[in-house]
């Protein structure tokens, strides 16, 4: 067991680093499920408004592409489903992110290197970062499961809900541990783990909504598993093993590959660059474009894929809508099973505005990585001031999102206008809609910059804002907080076109917003101390 | 204008920390000036506050006649900075970053980049997260070198090299003083500041504590004599004398340097039969403003 030589101390470690982040990652998914229990009994208090609520969503594709289905119409069985996607965003990301935080991010900083010069086993860094995560997410699950039990849901049902997210922590973490085996670069593992999950997403959203053959999809992703669990509505424990075949499976393989690479490698070797600099990087933009370049190729790919995704199962939606004649009366009054395909449109569009968010904040949180690592000192110390640095990265942080949005809108519309023979009419439709999404993924890009300059400390509670405004996008209207609360987020104010009416004023107000916070951003920058690298 | 830096009652704190302690500091241009404190003594916070990356609280800074923080961009067009811990962009290869540096500085001379990478032994394919220290340290230095520029601030610049690249730098900072330029030259490898500089600025806590050419520095601190006379007794209680150890006819001990001449014209006088004197390395004048030699206990 002398691998595992010194382990204690460096679990003392993580603990004592993340001593604040680990309480909140462990309590606040209880309390959400727990608020959104209370809301559903508030709405739906009857069984026969519940059954009508479930009867709804059930014959909405839309709904069921991208919240899942539902099965049951308890209170336990709504809340379970309807935070199914917040599961991902507090139980399978934070895992992989603390996975990584632990391992590779340690690794690259060099701090790997001194600890493992003491007396500390070959295995023990890994084992200590996967105890700590796995214990998170047993506490996390328990918590979720204590918050169903204390607003009055049955035992069993709580239990297995509790099981489900944890299950989907140690997925993540799982997915974490070993992306972080196989890159040099910690943002290439987030990079990697997080495509990982939205095509666990994505198979899950085909396997649902096209069924048939298909439907097998919706087995190979976690996420699909969690809804396979049917908390309220059946119980079903033995998928758990599913969880923990796919952790036990991904941890054993990050354990492998950790004892054949060395230290500081990932799994594949550097190649060589070339001797000199090609003419393009010979100034600041150059610069950004070239730094900026692979995760723009990684976001616009998997961006454009899901567009494809969205655009292709749209039809899909018609034909639901021709087997349900009460809702076919419904639409034909509004306008007829184009709007009812719409709305799902808006919605696909909707997400692809949000990934790019995600992809706007990541980007401008690269100013403070180079800031950190010391580059930013070296590019000041050139005549380049401090506007050309900074401005450089906020340009790549609102160009790279918007065209990433653009293509999954182009991508939607060629996969619509092909599958309905419109292809001329729905390509530039979609791209043109999708526009409407750019100003509030700027104005995430923007807050970015405006922490960095102002607050660079706090930069990377850009993070956190991102989470907060997602779920008040997705738990908002269900908590019932009013019209300014939701206010807050950027994405309130984007038209859910082209399902719903364009509205220009609110997209002109997101981008004088995000005007006024680059600018903001900028000047904070240009006055304060570049930080000590 | 004869100074390229003139900073003067520098001020930095860092919360209740204070870097920067009312530091003065002037290099003249076209010298190489050794710039020597040890760590955290404030060398970075200075070199920091001179390209503008922080500001300073209080004092004054003049960098090649201009504002370090207001003109900071424009200066930068007339000097190349080598920091300490040099960090290379992980993706980018050696030859990328030294081109990319080059041209942000107003381009660089081809021929001189060449012969640059071939002196330092430098394999410009490799990407940055693949060099060791000493090889990150030769891609700053080569893209320093290689650009057209008034002013060099190099901070620590041969940390990481190895013996025989440290000898290579010490000629090219020798060339670099001949053809003009000015190096503030900031280290605590001593034996390097004295082959080197022309004059030497001591630091210690954020403060300047002696400035001047070696010899000045020398001037002010003690010379070690070990002399064989007749008879020694004499010595004792000679104004300048210090650390008297007589040991028969033989005597050792540290003479101030205002009174080496008086001192020695005496012993003429006891009858030398051998002497061997010693100025003081810049280690000791170093080590006598950190209290680790028993000489600043008496003084």
């Amino acid at each position: 067991m002398s691998s595992f030589v010194g382990i204690r101390p460096l679990i003392r470690l993580i603990l004592r680093r993340d001593r604040f982040l680990l309480p909140i990652l462990t309590v606040l998914p209880a309390v959400m499920v727990g608020a959104t229990a209370a809301a559903f009994a508030d709405l739906y208090p009857t069984d026969q408004a519940r059954e009508q609520f479930a009867t709804l969503m059930a014959i909405n594709p839309g709904i069921t592409a991208f919240l899942g289905p539902l099965h049951g119409t308890s209170i336990g069985a709504l809340t379970f489903w309807r935070t199914v996607i917040v599961a991902v965003m507090l139980a399978a990301l934070p895992g992989v992110f603390l996975v990584i935080r632990h391992t590779r991010a340690e690794e690259q900083a060099g701090r790997r290197e001194l600890i493992g010069s003491t007396v500390v086993g070959r295995h023990a860094p890994l084992a200590a970062a996967l105890l700590v995560t796995t214990a998170w997410s047993i506490l996390m699950g328990a918590g979720v499961a204590a918050g169903f039990l204390a607003t009055g849901q049955p035992g069993a049902g709580s239990l297995a809900t509790g099981v489900a997210w944890a299950g989907l922590g140690l997925v993540g973490v799982g997915i974490g541990a070993l992306t972080a085996q196989l890159f040099e670069n910690p943002r290439t593992a987030r990079g990697l783990a997080g495509g990982i999950l939205a095509l666990a997403y994505v198979l899950r959203m085909v396997g649902d909504v096209a069924g048939g053959a298909l439907g097998g999809l919706s087995w190979l992703s976690p996420i699909g598993w969690m809804h396979e669990m049917r908390p309220f509505a059946g119980d079903r424990w033995l998928v758990a093993g599913l969880f923990i075949g796919f952790a036990a499976v991904t941890t054993a393989a990050a354990a492998a590959l950790s004892t054949r690479r060395d230290l500081d490698a990932g799994v594949w070797a550097t190649r060589p660059g070339p001797a000199t600099a090609r003419r393009g990087l010979s100034s600041p933009n150059g610069l950004a474009r070239r730094l900026h370049r692979g995760a723009f190729v990684g976001w616009t790919v998997g961006i454009a894929a899901y567009g494809v995704i969205v655009g292709g199962l749209g039809p899909s939606m018609a034909s639901v809508l021709e087997d349900n004649p009460q809702l076919m009366e419904i639409f034909d009054r509004i306008g007829g099973e184009g709007v009812f395909i719409d709305i799902f449109l808006s919605a696909g569009l909707g997400f692809i505005g949000l990934i790019g968010a995600a992809y706007a904040v990541q980007a401008a949180l690269r100013l403070r990585g180079e800031e950190l690592a010391g580059h930013a000192e070296t590019v000041l110390s050139t005549p380049v001031d401090r506007m050309r640095f900074a401005g450089s990265h906020a340009l790549m942080a609102s160009i790279g999102p918007a065209l990433a949005i653009l293509a999954g809108g182009l991508a939607a519309g060629i996969a619509y206008g092909v599958v309905t023979d419109d292809l001329a009419a729905q390509a530039p439709r979609l791209l043109v809609a999708s526009a409407a999404y750019v100003p509030a993924a700027l104005v995430m890009g923007a807050l970015t910059v405006a922490l960095f300059g102002l607050l660079p400390r706090a930069s990377s509670w850009a993070w956190a804002l991102l989470i907060t405004f997602l779920l008040l996008g997705q738990l908002g209207p269900i908590l019932g907080l009013g019209q300014t609360v939701m206010n807050l987020s950027p994405f309130t104010h984007t038209p859910a076109v082209p399902g719903a009416p364009l509205r220009v004023a609110p997209l002109v107000g997101l981008t004088v917003a995000a005007g006024g916070l680059f600018a903001a951003g900028l000047h904070g920058f240009r006055r304060r101390d570049a930080a000590i690298g | 204008m004869s100074n390229a830096i003139e900073v003067s009652g520098l001020h930095k704190s860092y919360g209740s920390t204070v870097a920067l302690d009312g530091l003065d500091l002037d290099v003249r241009t076209g010298e190489v000036h050794g710039f020597l404190g040890p760590n955290g003594s404030g060398k970075t916070t200075t070199i920091r506050i001179l390209l503008g990356l922080i500001r300073a609280d209080g004092g004054r800074a003049v960098l090649l006649g201009g504002d370090p923080w207001n003109d900071a961009a424009e200066l930068h067009r007339r000097l190349a900075y080598v920091p300490g811990d040099v960090s290379l962009w992980p993706s980018l290869s050696g030859g990328e970053v030294i081109d990319l540096l080059g041209r942000l500085r107003g381009g660089l001379d081809q021929k001189r980049r060449a012969d640059l990478i071939d002196r330092f032994d430098l394999d410009p394919t490799k990407k940055g997260r693949t060099y060791s220290k000493g090889n990150r340290q030769k891609v700053a230095l080569i893209a320093a070198l290689s650009s057209d520029v008034e002013l060099l601030i190099l901070d620590e610049p041969t940390a990481g090299l190895d013996p025989l690249m440290e000898a290579t730098f010490r000629e090219l900072i020798v060339h670099e003083r001949t053809s003009g330029r000015t190096v503030l030259l900031a280290s605590h490898i001593l034996a390097e500041v004295e082959a080197l500089a022309d004059r030497v600025s001591i630091i210690r806590e954020g403060r300047t504590v002696e400035s001047g050419t070696l010899t000045e520095l020398r001037h002010l601190t003690r010379t070690t004599v070990d002399v064989v006379v007749t008879s020694a007794t004499s010595l004792d209680g000679m104004p300048g004398v210090h650390d008297l150890v007589i040991d028969g006819n033989r005597a050792r001990f540290e003479v101030d340097g205002k009174a080496l001449g008086a001192v020695m014209s005496h012993l003429a006088g006891l009858g030398i039969e051998s002497l061997i004197s010693q100025p003081p390395t810049l280690e000791e004048l170093f080590m006598r403003h950190y209290g680790a030699s028993p000489v600043t206990q008496d003084a």
